[in-house]
C-alpha cells in the first residue's frame, strides 16, 4: 500500500503550507521559537514548535540546595499551569543527586495526571552527571532517542511501585550487601535496612492517599554505591500527601497556633506517635525507621516533606522550607564502618 | 503437643507490612491463615512456637499486626501464655513483639 506521505496530494498540501509560513517569516510576523524563549507569535501560529526553556540548578539536589530547587520547581509549575510546554535544561548541571532524579519523574507523574505531557529536556553535559543521570534507570520512564542503557554495577535503578513489595525489599538490601560485601543475611544492619524500606512502601499505600484509589498512588526507590565513600545511599519518595498532614493533630496545632512543623514531624519520628488512624497501635513506622539511625546502622538521615527539612545529624531541630514540598522523600546511607 | 512454625520457612522469607491490601506477606495474611486456628478453640493451651529466624527483616507493622492482632482478637494473656518465641539472629525481637502483645487495644 503507497504510503500517505508519498501522495501527490500530501506533497501539494506541504507545499501549500511551506508557502504561506515563508510568507510570514517575510513579513516578520513570526519568529522561529525551537530551542529558544519564546520571543512572540501569531494568534495563527501552531504552538507545536513553542516551548518555555527552565534552567535546572547546577546544584541538581533537593539534599544539598533545597531552596534553590524549590524555586525552580515553582517556576516549572507556574509554566505548566499557564498551559506552556515545558523543555527543561540540564546542560549546565555540575552535581546531581538521585533525589532530584527520582522528584522530576514524580513531578512529571502529576502534571500528567493533570493532562499536561509536554515536557522534554537534556541531559547534563557534564559527564558524571550525565552517567549518573541515565544509568539511575530515568530514561526507564520517558521517552527518549538514547536506546537502550548498559547498566551500572554501582547503582540499583529506579524502581516503582504502589504496594509494599517485600521481595524487591529484599533485592535492594542483597544490592548493598553485596557492594559493601557485608553477609547476605542475619545481620541486624541488613534487617535494620528491610525495615526501613518495608515501612516506606507500606507506609504509602496506606496514609499517604486519603482516596484508596488514588490513580497517582506510587512510590519510587533508587539505591547507589558510592566506592571511595564506601557506603550505598538510599532515596525513596512518594507523592502523596506528605507525612506530616497524615500525622493527626492537635486541634490547636492544626490551627498553627502551637508547634511549627519540624517539631511536629521530629515528635513523630522520635517516638511521640500521631498516627492519622487514632488508632493507638498504629504509628510505629517513623519511630521504627528513626531507630534504625540511632542504633547507628544508618547515618545521614534525611526527611523532607511538607514543610519540614529535616536532616539528622545536622540540622537536629529541622528547618521550615520556604514553599510546600508535595509528598515525602527519605535518604539516608549505609555505611560499612 | 507443641506446634512448631517457621516464619522463614513455612511462610516467607520477606514478610511484609501490616494488610493485605499494602502487599505480599502481610502481618494479617500470616495471623489469618497460620494463628488464628490454633486459638479458635477457647480450651486449648498446647504452646505454639514461633521461630522468627531466617528472614530478611521484619517491618514494625508486620509484627504489630500479626501478634498484637492476634492478642486483639484473643486476648494478651492467653496470646502471651501459648506463644513462644525463637530468635537467635536478632533476641530483642521478642522483647519487641511482646511489648505489642501488651500495648495491643
Amino acid at each position: 500500500m503507497k504510503k500517505y506521505w508519498k501522495s501527490s496530494k500530501y506533497k501539494k498540501y506541504q507545499r501549500k503550507k511551506n508557502r504561506k509560513t515563508l510568507k510570514k517569516i517575510r513579513k516578520g510576523k513570526y519568529k522561529k521559537a525551537v530551542g529558544r524563549d519564546v520571543i512572540g507569535e501569531t494568534k495563527s501560529f501552531k504552538t507545536k514548535l513553542i516551548r518555555k526553556i527552565i534552567q535546572v540548578p547546577d546544584n541538581f539536589s533537593l539534599k544539598n540546595n533545597i531552596d534553590e530547587m524549590q524555586e525552580f520547581f515553582m517556576k516549572v509549575n507556574k509554566t505548566v499551569n499557564n498551559k506552556k510546554k515545558v523543555f527543561l535544561d540540564l546542560s549546565k548541571v555540575k552535581y546531581i543527586s538521585p533525589d532530584a532524579i527520582l522528584y522530576i519523574l514524580s513531578m512529571m507523574d502529576v502534571f500528567k495526571n493533570r493532562g499536561f505531557t509536554d515536557f522534554s529536556g537534556n541531559a547534563p553535559n557534564d559527564p558524571r552527571c550525565k552517567d549518573l543521570f541515565i544509568e539511575s534507570g530515568f530514561y526507564d520512564y520517558v521517552s527518549s532517542n538514547l536506546g537502550k542503557q548498559k547498566p551500572n554495577k554501582n547503582i540499583l535503578s529506579i524502581r516503582t511501585g504502589v504496594d509494599a513489595d517485600p521481595k524487591l525489599a529484599n533485592k535492594i538490601v542483597e544490592f548493598a550487601s553485596s557492594q559493601l560485601k557485608l553477609k547476605m543475611r542475619g545481620l541486624k544492619s541488613t534487617k535494620g535496612i528491610f525495615r526501613i524500606v518495608v515501612e516506606c512502601m507500606a507506609n504509602t499505600r496506606e496514609h499517604a492517599y486519603t482516596l484508596q484509589n488514588d490513580y497517582n498512588s506510587k512510590w519510587r526507590i533508587i539505591a547507589v554505591y558510592f566506592p571511595h565513600d564506601k557506603k550505598v545511599n538510599f532515596t525513596f519518595l512518594d507523592n502523596g500527601k506528605g507525612i506530616v498532614k497524615t500525622i493527626k493533630k492537635k486541634w490547636l496545632e492544626s490551627m498553627g497556633i502551637t508547634g511549627n512543623d519540624p517539631s511536629l514531624l521530629k515528635s513523630a519520628f522520635e517516638g511521640k506517635r500521631r498516627s492519622r488512624t487514632k488508632e493507638i497501635y498504629r504509628g510505629r513506622g517513623l519511630p521504627a525507621i528513626y531507630k534504625v539511625f540511632d542504633q547507628k546502622i544508618i547515618d545521614n538521615l534525611l526527611i523532607i516533606t511538607n514543610k519540614p527539612f529535616l536532616s539528622y545529624p545536622e540540622n537536629n531541630q529541622g528547618k521550615e522550607l520556604n514553599h510546600h514540598f508535595s509528598g515525602a522523600l527519605l535518604s539516608w546511607d549505609f555505611i560499612l564502618h | 503437643m507443641s506446634i512448631i512454625i517457621s516464619i522463614a520457612k513455612d511462610f516467607s522469607e520477606t514478610p511484609g507490612a501490616r494488610f493485605r491490601k499494602n502487599g505480599s506477606f502481610s502481618g494479617e495474611e500470616f495471623r489469618e491463615d497460620y494463628l488464628e486456628k490454633y486459638f479458635l478453640d477457647e480450651k486449648d493451651s498446647s504452646e505454639i512456637e514461633i521461630n522468627l529466624d531466617g528472614v530478611a527483616g521484619y517491618a514494625t507493622s508486620f509484627l504489630e499486626e500479626t501478634f498484637g492482632g492476634l492478642a486483639r482478637k484473643f486476648g494478651k494473656d492467653k496470646v502471651l501464655r501459648r506463644l513462644k518465641f525463637i530468635s537467635e539472629e536478632d533476641p530483642l525481637l521478642i522483647d519487641e513483639i511482646k511489648k505489642y502483645i501488651k500495648d495491643s487495644e
